[in-house]
């Protein structure tokens, strides 16, 4: 096991060395001096200089990028282009706001896939599987701002039940903030819901055909107790792995939903910063987001042989 | 739909005599048949649309701005008098014509990359993998939103950036496929024959990776749209006043009580190309797994 997670771990090597590259090259990319056009068109000469030899932009660029590469490390991204706050102060800010969000909707997917899933296996090929089927189908079609704009419409507009959008901490006021967040994190978890449903449904059919589940039911089991003890649990394992898959693509989904709900995260920050051209925020959004990403899949991969004795087994006799 | 993440066409074993499309029955498999037909009039609109649109869709009268559907326009008009229907017409090229020319640019790039990688292997494999493996490291949209905030705004660079985010599928694809393939006997005989090494490639090995190929595209064309419509969405890809669906959606936010219809129809029609995009690849997918439609 240890060994299998040294390996993983020297896997990550590679791609953050490349990930840090395209970052870093980002900045250079840009049209024109950064410091230039940090400081404006109004900027004097020597002020420019000042702002070029702090950033290190009077080094080579093998050098510029080993210090930025050592000053990152340290969790120092360097400051705002724009109003000169310190970028971790600005993400450390937005995260809990994204956290939540992205919590809110992991509990509305789980809350609608799993017994959209149990019951489509339950009665498969019967209507209500029919329906759950259509109902995946389509949530997995819509685009998640048509899907938002939609909600808005109906539950802000005409019936004038739920706030359009804005954001009060659910930790902090937890009525008033359930209020703001449920449009989002139904925008946010309806697709994963469907992703959800479709799966465990899927993994129920098969774990039902099982033997064991044959001798489960041979025992004179009820019916209920097979399915909720004997064969959910193992449906499950694989979830895992399409659990983390999904809170990788969560990433992905903050963005936009942030956006339509004003919703002041990380999302809403990486595009204000994209438009406004903050490329030191962009910089370190991108890094952390694919850090974020790799560190989850390292993690399903893992707690696969947590939860799965069997696997860890095999695992050690292949010498993974 | 966090739609954005990636989904990869395992091939299938192979097989001693691959089957292509021989029996895609209508009557066992209509909706993969109607998702055919909705693409193809998409398509055909797509092509079309300066032909059929009733007018201008960049003709402003602002006098007309927000107007109710009617039957002289039939989806309303936005909020400078231009008409709805034409707008999303000649959006249908922004949305087809990115998946088109993500498919053609990305299929390419990565299937030369994947036979490369699978059939030379050692060394030239490891870096062509390690580089996709970087790029599938990312979330897709914050890759694209990345690129795109380098390239800048505009409908070629978002069509680059999707590009790139959708080479790393195809050449994994044809990668895994060559693997398999590459020590069967047909590949042999035909080495013993004496085909050139770049005739076992593209001639002998590649059409087995047709099939789950095609899968490939249609998985890949469902998430080029929508990463395209995403971007053009949060204002980065397509610049106004060329009409897009993703565009016309985010504007129409600005409207929500004056013209609650706006949204409406880009909704939809993006909506249908991604369903039907979706329920063909499922029914493709379906029927190269049993060989045929049952």
């Amino acid at each position: 096991m240890t060994q299998y997670l040294v390996r993983r771990l020297l896997q990550f090597i590679p791609v953050l060395a490349l990930t840090s590259l395209v970052a870093f090259a980002l900045i250079r990319l840009i049209p024109g001096d950064p410091a230039t056009v940090m400081l404006g068109p109004t900027a004097k000469p020597e002020q420019i200089t000042a702002l070029r030899a702090e950033m290190g932009l009077d080094q080579s660029i093998p050098q510029q990028y080993l210090v930025w590469l050592g000053r990152i490390a340290t969790g120092n991204f360097g400051k705002s282009f724009i109003n000169d706050f310190p970028v971790s102060q600005l993400i450390l800010r937005r995260l809990p706001a994204t956290l939540e969000l992205a919590l809110a909707a992991l509990v509305v997917a789980l809350l609608i896939g799993v017994p959209f899933g149990v019951i489509a296996s339950i009665w498969r090929g019967r209507w209500p599987d029919h329906l759950i089927t259509l109902f995946s189908s389509l949530a997995m079609g819509i685009p998640d701002f048509w899907l938002g704009v939609l909600l808005v419409l109906l539950f802000a507009l005409r019936l004038n039940w739920l706030p359009s959008s804005g954001y009060t901490s659910i930790v902090q006021e937890p009525l008033n903030g359930l209020r703001f967040i449920i449009l989002p994190s139904l925008t946010l978890g309806l697709y994963i819901s469907a992703v959800f449903a479709r799966f465990i449904k899927a993994s129920l059919v098969e774990v039902m055909s099982q033997d064991y589940i044959r001798t489960a039911r041979s025992k004179g089991l009820s019916e209920r107790r097979v399915i909720l003890r004997h064969a959910f649990k193992n449906a499950m394992i694989p979830m895992v792995t399409v659990f983390a898959l999904q809170l990788g693509g969560l990433l992905g989904g903050v963005v936009i939903t942030e956006s339509i709900f004003d919703w002041p995260g990380l999302g809403r920050l990486l595009i204000t910063s994209i438009q406004k051209r903050d490329y030191s925020i962009v910089q370190a959004s991108i890094m952390i987001a694919v850090l974020f990403y790799l560190v989850i899949n390292l993690a399903a991969d893992l707690s696969y042989g947590l939860i799965d004795p069997r696997l860890r087994y095999r695992a050690s006799r292949n010498r993974v | 739909m966090t739609a954005l993440s990636r989904t990869e066409v395992v091939p299938n074993k192979p097989r001693a005599a691959p089957h292509p499309f021989r029996r895609f029955a209508l009557r066992k498999n209509w909706t993969g048949w109607l998702a055919a037909t909705i693409l193809a009039l998409l398509i055909f609109i797509a092509v079309a649309a300066p032909l059929i649109a009733p007018y201008d869709p960049l003709a402003m009268t602002p006098p007309e701005a927000f107007q109710a559907p009617s039957s002289a326009h039939p989806f309303g008009t936005d909020e400078f008098g231009r008409d709805i229907l034409s707008r999303i017409l000649y959006g249908t090229q922004v949305s087809v014509g990115t998946a088109a020319a993500v498919i053609v640019f990305a299929g390419l790039v990565g299937v030369l990359l994947g036979l490369l990688a699978g059939y030379l292997g050692g060394f030239v494999d490891a870096v062509i993998m390690r580089l996709l493996d970087t790029i599938l490291a990312f979330p897709a949209i914050l890759l694209a939103l990345g690129l795109v905030a380098v390239l800048g705004q505009g409908v070629v660079n978002s069509t680059i950036a999707v590009s790139i985010v959708s080479v790393p599928t195809f050449a994994r694809l044809i990668r895994a496929t060559i693997l398999q393939q590459r020590e069967m006997e047909y590949v042999e005989a035909a080495r013993m024959i004496g085909a050139s090494e770049l005739r076992i490639m593209t001639r002998t090995l590649l059409p087995n990776a047709l099939p789950p190929l095609l899968v490939q595209v249609a998985i890949n064309a469902t998430w080029a749209v929508q990463l395209e419509a995403g971007l053009s969405f949060l204002g980065l890809g397509v610049k106004p006043p060329t009409p897009s669906w993703g565009q016309m959606l985010n504007i129409s936010r600005g409207y929500l009580y004056r013209a609650p219809w706006y949204g409406l129809y880009p909704g939809i029609s993006l909506m249908l190309l991604v369903l039907s995009l979706n329920i063909l690849a499922d029914s493709l997918q379906k029927y190269l797994a049993r060989g045929r439609i049952r």
